[in-house]
């Protein structure tokens, strides 16, 4: 909230791909392997987690179209792509929820899931939704995507210690869920 | 896995009875389309009339290197190489799209879609109109933001000026948004209400806060802008595009919740992209965004008060496409950053005790590294109690430092000798009722400083803060 100055010889780099270009360029050939390789998988990913098969395909694709995006700067591109898409899963349940408050509010009923029979079915999504905000990514992506902690770190810009910690406590919430599943 | 780990076990079978969806060349074609269609600069914009006279009359001026300096320093323009802008940290507006849907594939996305901007025929600036936000945007134009009266209700209302703040006309009303008005006294704004404006150069430009939208045209005209977020805390300009901080979940007009993402986006560009999401468990008070000489972008997060052991806030240095934490001199988490003007130093604003005391540090221009933070000795800035506490620098020398936000406080103190040193300008301006919401300098020897109630007018001076004029919002 103060002066702001005249930058000098910013660079705003352009992107590989000439604008309205229409011949397919590098990125897009590197990225359409990452495509062949991982959309199915990554899809169906999301299909288990928002319980959805059209949501899945629209947020796996806007996981590629941003991968396409920011290619240069992606080191991993796996992790990369269920990491876009965990943060937008999650960012779709907060919004159910506020939306689910709001309706509250102004007197509409609110849709209550079915109650989910734990005894014989915890579903992936259940488990992942029944933890705390900040314990969800972590979750999902270590657990459920299969990377490993020093990926997931990697990804959320936190230490591995700090990964670990969430873990630990998602670990212990999840295990009396699970203990009353049986 | 460990064995018998019955929460790795249950994982380890959902994850084998995931099924693939594949997707398809149709599906394909579609991301590269989606992808290319987000690169692709703003080729809609089709001006009327008196927009084109506008664009040409700034092209027969030269231009935007040719730009015109400002009075009384005819040498040294600082804006020559840039744009200046001026700001304060905004407010959220507009309806958002934060989620995917089985309507389309467009994700967490804002935009203004229930706006639109109408072009006044009455081209007086409003009676009612309130400050919020105001950028230079160079050869003698300044654009602000504020509210006024859209045919009954109050709507952000964007006014103009092209002689250095002389005279000011009406730009345009934003029907359909939110306007804070002078009640506001957030350092964030509400969902749907318009705060800020920077300005790139003369013509382009953009208006944020729940959503975003950008003028090609001087401000008489605004579109659409789609950000990553849910609404936009804070944007900085250059000449060459913008960076801005949003939230993936909103803002209530005292804090903001969600991921706080960065963002960046070119002159031309109709979206910003996504270059950082921050995680952060509270809500925030701010994430400013300002331009240091060096070209680096630097942006604070501060939590809400009383959240500062769960998150302490941080501070991001962004160069070029590349975010890097760095470290502010403070730290108590409520630090400011000031960013130098026409200096070749950064300050920093550190809590000391008393409220609305400050310890100064300095440091070399923030480049993407940690700054070499030094303490700056001298005289402690005592500005006494405030909401709003803002601090600019025309060089590496003159400082304004200002405070405000409640009835009765406030105060205005200016510093000739890099902050070692501070007093009351020898024409100081009177104290607004609520003192001051923000100061800032657009270069040269120039500060404003916008009162918190905003009403129909700011001041400025053009000798480092010595002296002050208010500059009154009439028209012609």
């Amino acid at each position: 909230m103060t002066a702001i100055a005249v930058p000098r010889g910013t660079v705003w780099e352009g992107r590989a791909v000439a604008y309205g270009a229409k011949s397919t360029t590098a990125d897009e050939v590197a990225v359409r392997e990452i495509y062949r390789a991982h959309y199915g998988m990554l899809a169906g990913w999301c299909a288990k987690l928002v319980g959805d098969r059209d949501l899945a395909h629209d947020v796996a694709t806007e996981a590629f179209v941003r991968l396409l995006s920011h290619w240069d700067d992606v080191a991993e591109p796996r992790a990369w792509l269920f990491t876009t898409a965990g943060n937008i899963i999650r960012d779709h349940w907060r919004k159910k929820g506020r939306e689910q408050i709001a309706y509250g509010k102004v007197g509409h009923e609110i849709e209550v899931a079915p109650d989910v029979d734990h005894a014989r079915d915890l579903s992936v999504r259940d488990a992942v939704q029944s933890l705390p905000d900040r314990l969800r990514l972590a979750v999902m992506l270590h657990y459920f995507a299969d990377l490993s902690v020093a990926q997931v770190a990697a990804q959320l810009g936190k230490s591995e210690g700090t990964v670990k910690r969430d873990l630990w406590d998602a670990r212990q919430r999840l295990a009396a869920r699970l203990e009353d599943a049986r | 896995m460990n064995e018998h780990d019955p929460v790795e076990e249950f994982f380890a079978r959902e994850r084998g009875s995931i099924e693939p969806l594949p997707g398809g060349d149709d599906r394909w074609q579609e991301i590269v389309g989606q992808a290319r269609a987000r690169r692709r600069p703003n080729r809609s914009w089709i001006g009327y009339a008196a927009a084109i006279a506008a664009v040409a009359s700034l092209a027969g001026a030269g231009g935007w290197l040719a730009r015109g300096s400002l009075p009384g320093n005819n040498t040294t323009d600082p804006l020559a190489s840039g744009s200046s802008t001026i700001s304060q940290t905004s407010s959220p507006s507009t309806s958002s799209t934060s989620s995917p849907n089985t309507q389309g594939t467009r994700t967490q996305t804002s935009t203004s879609t229930s706006t639109s901007t109408t072009n006044p025929t009455n081209l007086q600036v409003p009676q009612d109109f309130s400050l919020m936000s105001l950028s230079y945007a160079g050869q003698d134009t300044m654009l602000a933001i504020g509210s006024g009266t859209c045919s009954g209700p109050a709507c952000p209302a964007v006014i103009k000026s092209t002689d250095n703040g002389a005279t000011w006309n009406l730009a345009a009303t934003l029907k359909g948004a939110d306007s804070p008005g002078r009640a506001a006294l957030g350092q964030v704004g509400s969902d749907r209400a318009f705060t800020g404006i920077r300005m790139a150069n003369p013509s382009v430009g953009w208006i944020f806060g729940g959503g975003a939208m950008r003028t090609t045209d001087g401000g008489s005209h605004w579109e659409d802008f789609t950000t990553q977020g849910a609404a936009v805390i804070d944007l900085a300009a250059t000449k060459d595009g913008a960076v801005l901080t949003s939230v993936t979940e909103g803002c209530d007009g005292a804090k903001c919740t969600g991921d706080v993402l960065i963002e960046k986006a070119g002159v031309g560009d109709t979206s910003s992209r996504e270059l950082k999401r921050i995680e952060v468990d509270v809500p925030i008070e701010s994430a400013d965004v300002e331009f240091s000489l060096s070209g680096t972008a630097i942006v604070r997060i501060r939590p809400v008060a009383g959240s500062e052991g769960k998150y302490p806030g941080a501070t991001y240095a962004v160069t070029g496409d590349t975010v890097t934490e760095i470290d502010l001199a403070c730290v108590d988490s409520s630090a400011l950053y000031v960013a130098a003007s026409g200096g070749e130093r950064d300050f920093a604003l550190c809590p000391a005790a008393g409220e609305g005391v400050w310890d100064l540090a300095q440091a070399p221009l923030a480049n993407g590294t940690t700054p070499a933070w030094a303490a700056v000795d001298g005289d402690q800035l005592d500005l006494g109690p405030g909401v709003f506490t803002s601090a600019a620098t025309t060089d590496a020398q003159n400082l304004v430092a200002a405070t405000g936000g409640r009835g009765g406080e406030g105060g205005l103190l200016v510093s000739h000798d890099g902050g070692q040193t501070w007093k009351a300008p020898a024409s100081a301006p009177p104290l607004p009722d609520r003192g001051w919401r923000w100061v800032a300098s657009p270069g040269a020897t120039w500060f404003y400083a916008i009162p918190t109630d905003g009403i129909r007018g700011f001041w400025r001076s053009t000798d480092n803060g010595e002296t002050w004029e208010r500059v009154a919002l009439d028209a012609k």
